[in-house]
């Protein structure tokens, strides 16, 4: 997380070029609609003065619509951990950093891709819990459970292992929310106080081009119900489900966050919605989806601007193509995360992922290039101390600054230290075997899983938290 | 070259360009001047489209290049077919092929971009669309004997789907007169396994591959 003063800040695109975007988006929700495979909602939309094509299912709505729902979307969303600490302030003007939804685990021994497990949701989340720029866990699905009650074992896992928020997949839909919602208030041993930052959030996705099928939008709906999170993602491939160009691609992104932002806000006012972006490249050779391309990463500039405008928390993701923890995935990861801090995301995914997959291994880097990237966004402070012309002129020509006080003061603040990246001379190196980037990360991610100490949740909430799921097993699983 | 091989060469630009007007204008013109409707396709529409995979093959042409391709050839297709049913003629195809993405899944795009390199590879596809009930799937296997199915799912949540589709088929004696092929982002080859489907599809062309190797296995395919 930073605060952010004076850091350098990069905006793509200039104010009237932002209006031109917001403006289109607008008129494609207008004059374009988005189809809506929900019945209830259509009439919601008609009855709010939409004009609804019940054969199509395509809803166009009008733009006063659009600014009567940004009026009620409140400009922030609060998040906490169970405990009420590791708060998230999402569209206060800091940023927060988070993993991303997998069914891939790369293993720990083999470095292999494997299905992920209940064991991997919670070695994960203790891991994320120790990497200090993690501000909310996103947990890889727990395969080896059976599919009706998958979602209630991972709400498990991840809250014994965290005292941070996380994000869940309501694979049940609305059922999941309604259940998320019970025992997020068991967590927290039904401590009303709370009730103001919510320990989960959820997504629901948009499918592009400006479609929306039923179990998003139930998950939606519920969210709304319950004023619970929800991310909604726009996912308008650059070529393949939305235009290819830049622009025309936040034009489509924008129409189906801000059609989400409408539904939410018609079911419930005050239902906190966040923007996601997933516009990626389509490679024309291969249909592949390039998540970690320059065209992203200026998505990623963008995307914020867009959300600032408009009043909506923004959500980025710096993802990379690479299947392992090699280069390209260094440089990858290393420009789109700086392109999403120096957007000022407000939260950004993408720590330890990889496609579908997430690595333990390139989570410790992630965390490292995070680290590195919020220094440059931190900028240079210039003032009388740091300018350090006392020093200068105390130590003189020749000498060393290594011994002087100034040093030993600001060096901690000023220069990072990284924990994982090579900073042996080379001799030392050599004689150690030449560590490589992915065996020193991998070595510090299995002594923090070994070590890391995180608080316990109390026996009669663990146990009614069991009690709990153990009623839904019998009522779900036939 | 005569006129007659001029307007096939033609259509088989328009087809390489994905012009589907100008592809419909031409075939219009080919069948009023009374061509052998077998040749509009073999000569012009599906040497357009073959030169178009083979290109792409070579990485010289793009996803866009087959698909509006794909899409030029169905609609030049369309106005030949009538004439060939008229003539008591039959087209000639690799196989064919009925794809579909499954139910509450509405996601449409992979499952297109298989249909075109399927068509480019002169297999005949039956595009059922999105969100389609599994009797959907049953119909169209009576209705059309593909010799493959293509069932799509991106999502988690409606994978499921493609192992009720299978089953449903194996209920009502079916299985064994179609390959089953599944794809989408979120399904594998050990979930092929588990609900016995014939083949996983990585990406659309795994797809046209599995798709080619099933039809060997079963001594169907024509070349």
């Amino acid at each position: 997380m930073i605060d952010w003063h004076k850091a350098p800040l990069v905006e793509p695109l200039n104010k009237s070029e932002l209006y031109s975007i917001c403006s289109s988006a607008i008129e494609v929700l207008e004059t374009v609609g988005v189809r809506i495979q929900d019945q209830e909602m259509l009439q919601l939309l008609r009855d709010a003065g939409a004009d609804v094509d019940p054969d199509e299912k395509v809803a166009k709505m009008p733009e006063y619509l659009v600014k009567e729902a940004l009026m009620r979307e409140p400009r922030q969303v609060n998040m906490a951990g169970r405990d009420g600490t590791h708060t998230l302030k999402l569209g206060s003007g800091r940023t927060y950093f988070a993993n991303q939804d997998a069914s891939f685990m790369e293993d720990r021994k083999t470095r292999q891709w494997r299905a992920s497990t209940k064991n991997d949701v919670e070695k994960f989340a203790k891991l994320n819990d120790a990497l200090e720029n993690v501000g909310l866990i996103v947990r890889p699905a727990a395969r080896d459970i059976s599919p009706e009650i998958m979602d209630l074992h991972e709400f498990e896992a991840v809250v014994h292992n965290t005292t941070k928020p996380f994000h869940l997949g309501p694979y049940r839909g609305a059922d999941s929310i309604t259940d998320f919602v019970k025992m997020a208030s068991i967590a927290r041993g039904h401590d009303k106080r709370l009730s103001d930052r919510p320990l989960f959030s959820v997504a629901a996705c948009c499918t592009s081009p400006l479609s929306w099928d039923v179990w998003s939008l139930s998950i939606l709906k519920e969210c709304a119900k319950h004023r619970s999170p929800v991310y909604v993602a726009g996912q308008p491939t650059l070529g393949g489900t939305g235009p290819v160009t830049l622009a025309g691609s936040l034009v489509v992104g924008t129409a189906e966050v801000l059609s989400g932002v409408v539904m939410g806000q018609l079911v419930n006012r005050g239902t906190p919605v966040m923007y996601w972006d997933g516009a990626y490249p389509v490679d024309q050779r291969t249909g592949v989806s390039a998540t970690g391309s320059p065209e992203h990463a200026l998505i990623n500039f963008a995307t914020p601007q867009v959300c600032k405008f408009l009043g909506i928390p923004s959500c980025v993701i710096a993802l990379t193509d690479a299947f392992t923890f090699d280069a390209q995935a260094g440089y990858e990861k290393s420009f789109s995360f700086m392109s999403a801090i120096l957007g000022r995301a407000d939260i950004v995914w993408g720590v330890g992922g990889m496609g579908p997959c997430l690595s333990y291994t390139q989570a410790v880097i992630d965390d490292e290039i995070v680290e590195m990237n919020l220094r440059i966004a931190r900028g240079i402070e210039v003032n009388d101390d740091t300018l350090a012309l006392d020093v200068i002129k105390r130590v003189g020509p020749g000498k060393a600054f290594i011994g002087d006080r100034h040093t030993k003061d600001h060096h901690r603040r000023e220069l990072v230290l990284p924990s994982v990246s090579n900073r042996l001379p080379r001799q030392l190196w050599e004689s150690r075997g030449r560590p490589e980037i992915g065996s020193s990360a991998l070595k510090r991610a299995n002594e923090l899983i070994e070590t890391h100490h995180v608080d316990p949740i109390s026996k009669d909430i663990a146990s009614e938290l069991k009690d709990f799921i153990s009623r839904r097993e019998k009522e779900l699983v036939k | 070259m005569n006129a007659r091989e001029s307007l096939y060469n033609r259509i088989a630009t328009a087809v390489i360009d994905g012009d589907s007007a100008l592809v419909e204008s031409l075939v219009q013109e080919a069948l009023k001047g009374h061509s052998d409707p077998l040749k509009i396709i073999d000569e012009g529409l599906t040497k357009g489209v073959r030169e178009v995979g083979d290109k792409f093959g070579r990485g010289e042409s793009f996803l866009t290049d087959l698909v509006m391709a794909a899409t030029a050839m169905q609609q030049g297709l369309k106005l030949v077919e009538p004439e060939i049913l008229r003539q008591g003629k039959t087209v000639k195809t690799r196989g064919t092929v009925v794809v579909g993405t499954v139910a509450g899944d509405i996601h449409d795009i992979g499952k297109n971009i298989v249909g075109a390199i399927l068509r480019t590879s002169g297999f005949s596809v039956h595009d059922l669309g999105v969100d389609v009930p599994t009797h959907g799937f049953v119909s169209a296997i009576r209705e059309r004997e593909p010799e493959i199915i293509g069932l799509s799912s991106l999502m988690t949540v409606t994978m499921p789907e493609q192992g009720k589709i299978i089953n449903e088929l194996e209920k009502q004696k079916l299985r064994d007169r179609v390959g089953v092929i599944i794809g989408g982002a979120a399904t594998s080859q050990e979930w092929a396994e588990e609900i016995k489907a014939d083949a996983y599809a990585p990406d659309a062309v795994q797809g046209l591959r599995k798709a080619e190797e099933l039809l060997r296995r079963r001594g169907k395919l024509h070349d």
